[in-house]
């Protein structure tokens, strides 16, 4: 079931965040919006996502910071989405090594994003 | 002012000019009341700037969420969604009044554009143009500063305006630069044919940053087929000469040998070294002259280019081409370029001179040369030495046998010999030459590591006859002497090919015996025989067969059958065994197919298939009489063959069922059996009713007069009723309008009509000119009726007028897709027109039957 599944969308694009929060939504997600790495943590610390989808390049907080946090600080397996621009190679490989679960480039397809976050929930529940 | 009286004293010894101290004041103020307002100015439009930034994002985060509910709108949406979205759109159109959300939602569209992708840019596309945000960009391609008309170009471009494609070709050849760029890429971007028109028309120079720009933006395009850009090679316009030349590079288009040949002869180098760049790509052999022609005039990067190219194309044709660039230029990178090209060609043709020292002497009986050296010679003659004492028959062959691992140990190696590699022998031999006319001992020595070994051929001649031991003491003794005799020697040499086989008289049995010694045969069990039908074989090639066959003969091999099935009909357990007779199974093949049964596969032939004879399995009829009726089984079978026969089975005990059944039919009614023609007629009102339209009005009218059956008459008149209408579909479309008529239908429009202003009232009619149907039609008619205002009754009618056409447009469209379906499911020829003459066939054949 993907009703009421809390997402953490960290993105610092305010209508590419904007986008994907509404279209997320619509897909049956509860979705949390973090502009920045601050955020990110200060939400992390309250609670923990059932997915975490985000952005690589973050003020303050890098994406790859945030995998390293979630697994090795927090140790929690959440599935973890980046979104990388195209090109953007090492920091990738970089975050499949710290343990990220998948990536998507930009530009971003949403109905793309939809899927991935969705496989990625089935794979946890497996 | 100046010349009054002074408020300071004078120092003598600097000469001021007497200026009043009024005048300075008045100066200070002045220059504080302009600092004062030009810090103002600047605060205020930092303030401005920053306020309208602030206002343009708060307007973006007012405008983004619309944005996305009209993204992610779908037509399926329930009816809540389509009011939410209609009145969205009624809000949108009303804040696109204002030229600042016109400006924003530009920006977050253009902004959402380089982040999205998939159907949701197409989405995003298509919502700039249904806000009519595009026209604001086709306002800015007026606009006399180059900055607005670039940016206009840009959203256009982006946003994927293709109507603005005849616009923007305008621009590519504008003075102003960055327009002129923008237009270029617009060009290629919005159109596959784009590059074509670019490369037609552009007189400016291409930058090679735009050049690789608009290579990026062909390379990305979807489903590009590209052009033959060789059309291009003529052009007048060098940047375009280049590019072309590029292009053709990077889609591998090597038809296009003959041009880029020509274009070597080109007065500009750039385009000379392209074109090398391209004929070396291409690998294009024929360019050789020419390059060669043209080597002269070009500049020094030109030049290397040339010999690069040669390096890749040349042989060793080329050589003396090399050389002579080698001579006749002083310049270093042309001369040292020539060398590496020629060893290239052929690998170390020319040695290293620079600091090589030459004058290396040694006298031996100092015994001052390297122990190595020393080493070397004294295991040479202690060799020549066991090899006379070893086979004075035959020197040859022994001492080719024994020095070869000598060869070996001292690191004379066997070198492969490319093709045209005659030059490089003879320079080889030219050097040796060099080294051996200096009769030191020494130099001879070090030099004789690389030399191929020769040997006496024949023994008792004058040199010869010395022997071995003469040999050895010649060489130890009087080494002067025996240089002029190893050059007068004849040799025995290995002959090697072109390919590195070698190409020396092997035994071709003994080579070929030693590979079957080797062979395990049991591993070619698999492998079916081939026999040759050639009369005539080599005695060795028989006698390795012979012992192949005896080798065969000792295994078992199993064969598999592979027979025609459509000849060979068996029983499924019914094999044939062939060959191996101790395997053979009693078969139904009769005695006389024995005698024909083929001894080998090789021997089966048609014919003796043919002669096989097959036990084919029978399938049993069950007698009809065996069949029963079965009155529980779930379908119902007529047995009327059965009842007739059933008259004469009173004694059947099954007879009681059959006289129920008998009674049950009774109560049927009675078949009404027509002769053909009328089925015929029948059938055909039947097609007709079913496939028929219009056309077939005169067709039925005949079939009314011709016909006596009343029944007929009366279909016949139906279809000529129901074709006399426009169409069927008219008449289904009718039905519906009167149907839907009589229902109350809602409408989300007319709700929305109850709470609007009268300028919401015309953007929905407007709205519904886009959306709206049958159900917008009867509104707007009411409307028509009802409406006091003048400007809403204005526009309805206006509305309703378009909207009618759309809906008429749509109509037809549909009817004519649907008149062309069924058009292609007839024939061409009339159907009824076939029908007919088919049953008057039958009729005339039946009717010749006694």
């Amino acid at each position: 079931m993907i009703e009421g599944k809390k997402l953490l969308l960290a993105e610092d694009d305010n209508l590419l965040a904007a986008l994907l929060r509404y279209r997320l939504e619509k897909g049956g997600y509860q979705v949390s919006l973090s502009k920045d790495g601050k955020e990110v943590k200060e939400y992390l610390a309250e609670e923990v996502p059932d997915i975490i989808v985000s952005d690589i390049m973050m003020p303050y907080f890098s994406g790859i910071e945030l995998i390293d946090f979630v697994r090795n600080e927090l140790g929690s397996k959440t599935p973890i989405i980046i979104i990388s621009s195209a090109g953007n190679e090492e920091n990738v490989l970089t975050a499949f090594e710290l343990g990220a679960n998948d990536f998507i480039s930009k530009p971003v397809s949403p109905s793309e994003l939809i899927v991935r976050v969705k496989r990625e929930l089935n794979n946890t529940k497996i | 002012m100046i010349g009054k009286e002074l408020t300071y004293q004078n120092i003598l010894l600097i000469s001021a000019p007497k200026i009043h101290t009024d005048l300075l004041w008045d100066l200070t103020f002045l220059f504080v009341g302009l600092a004062i307002l030009y810090f103002m100015g600047i605060f205020f439009l930092r303030n401005t700037i920053s306020n309208k930034a602030a206002k343009v994002s708060q307007r973006k985060k007012e405008l983004s969420p619309m944005v996305n509910e009209f993204l992610f709108h779908e037509e399926d949406s329930d009816i809540k969604e389509k009011t939410n979205y209609l009145n969205l759109r009624i809000e949108i159109r009303e804040l696109l009044r204002v030229d600042l959300n016109r400006v924003v939602l530009s920006e977050i569209l253009l902004d959402l554009s380089r982040d999205v992708s998939g159907d949701t840019k197409k989405r995003l596309f298509k919502l700039y143009q249904d806000l009519d945000l595009d026209k604001d960009a086709f306002y800015k391609l007026k606009s006399w500063r180059w900055e607005v008309v670039s940016k206009g170009i840009l959203e256009l471009t982006q946003m994927q305006v293709t109507e603005s494609y005849s616009f923007i070709i305008k621009f590519i050849n504008d003075k102003r630069s960055t327009i002129r760029k923008q237009a270029e890429i617009a060009t290629v971007t919005l159109k596959h044919e784009g590059i074509n028109y670019f490369l037609d028309t552009t007189k400016y120079r291409i930058s090679e940053w735009q050049q690789l720009k608009l290579l990026n933006v062909i390379r990305n395009l979807e489903d590009y087929c590209p052009p033959r850009f060789k059309a291009w090679l003529t052009s007048k316009n060098k940047d375009v000469v280049l590019f072309a030349m590029r292009l053709i590079k990077f889609y591998n288009q090597n038809d296009a040998s003959a041009s880029l040949i020509e274009l070597l002869k080109h007065r500009n180098n750039q385009i000379k070294q392209e074109a090398i760049q391209c004929i070396k790509e291409f690998h294009i052999v024929e360019a050789l002259d020419t390059l060669k022609l043209v080597f002269q005039k070009g500049n020094m990067d030109v030049k290397i280019s040339i010999l690069e190219a040669i390096a890749v194309l040349g042989s060793a044709e080329e050589i003396e081409f090399l050389k002579h660039v080698e001579a006749k230029y002083a310049d270093f990178a042309i001369k040292s370029k020539a060398i590496s090209v020629i060893n290239r060609i052929v690998p170390e043709s020319i040695m290293p001179t620079e600091n090589i020292d030459n004058g290396l002497e040694h006298d031996w009986n100092k015994k001052t040369v390297s122990s190595d050296i020393d080493d070397k010679k004294e295991m040479v003659i202690n060799k020549a030495k066991e090899f006379s004492e070893m086979d004075k028959d035959n020197p040859t062959e022994s001492l080719e046998k024994e020095i070869a691992p000598i060869s070996l140990s001292t690191e004379i190696k066997e070198e492969t010999v490319e093709p045209h590699s005659e030059d490089r022998i003879i320079k080889k031999r030219e050097t040796i030459m060099d080294d051996i006319r200096i009769p030191e001992e020494e130099e001879l020595l070090v030099n004789l590591d690389f030399l191929p070994i020769v040997v006496a051929q024949k023994m008792g001649e004058k040199d010869i006859s010395l022997g071995q031991e003469n040999f050895r003491y010649r060489y130890m003794d009087d080494e002067k002497h025996d240089i002029e005799y190893i050059l007068q020697l004849e040799v025995n040499f290995e002959e090697i090919g072109a390919n590195g086989t070698n190409t020396d008289q092997i035994e071709p049995k003994m080579a070929e015996l030693d590979i079957w010694e080797d062979l395990d045969i049991s591993e070619l069990h698999f492998l079916p025989i081939v026999t040759s039908n050639a009369n005539t074989q080599d005695e060795a090639q028989k006698s390795i067969d012979s012992d192949l066959r005896s080798d065969i003969g000792k295994h078992t091999v199993h064969y598999e059958q592979v027979l025609p099935p459509q000849k060979i009909e068996q029983k499924s357990n019914e094999k044939i065994q062939l060959g191996n007779k101790d395997k053979e199974t009693p078969s139904p093949i009769n005695k006389e197919q024995d005698s024909k049964r083929p001894n080998s596969i090789s021997e089966i032939n048609g014919e003796y298939i043919r002669s096989l004879k097959v036990e084919h399995d029978t399938l049993d009829v069950v007698p009809r009489d065996n069949i029963k009726y079965e009155p529980q089984q779930e379908y119902f079978e007529w047995p009327l063959d059965e009842l007739d026969s059933s008259a004469d089975q009173t004694d059947d005990p099954e007879n009681e069922s059959h006289l129920e059944l008998e009674d049950f039919l009774k109560h049927l009614p009675k078949p009404k059996y027509y002769n053909n023609e009328i089925l015929s007629v029948l059938q055909l009102l039947d097609l007709i009713e079913a496939l028929g339209d219009q056309r077939e009005i005169p067709l039925l009218h005949d079939i009314m007069e011709q016909s006596k059956m009343d029944f007929i008459k009366e279909r016949a008149k139906e279809l000529i009723k129901r074709f006399s209408r426009k169409d069927d579909l008219y008449e289904v479309a009718w039905e519906l309008d009167t149907f839907q008529d009589n229902i109350v239908e809602y409408n989300i429009f007319e709700e929305l009509f109850t709470t609007c202003d009268t300028d919401s009232k015309i953007i929905l009619m407007k709205e519904m000119l886009v959306v709206g149907d049958q159900k917008e039609v009867r509104f707007l008619k009411k409307l028509l009726r009802e409406e006091t205002e003048q400007k809403i009754q204005n526009t309805a009618k206006k509305v309703l007028r378009q909207l009618q056409e759309r809906l008429f447009k749509e109509e037809k469209d549909f009817l004519e897709q649907a008149k062309n379906e069924m058009e292609s499911k007839t024939d061409t020829l009339p159907l009824e027109q076939a029908f007919l003459n088919e049953a008057r066939q039958r009729d005339y054949d039946n009717s010749e039957l006694p």
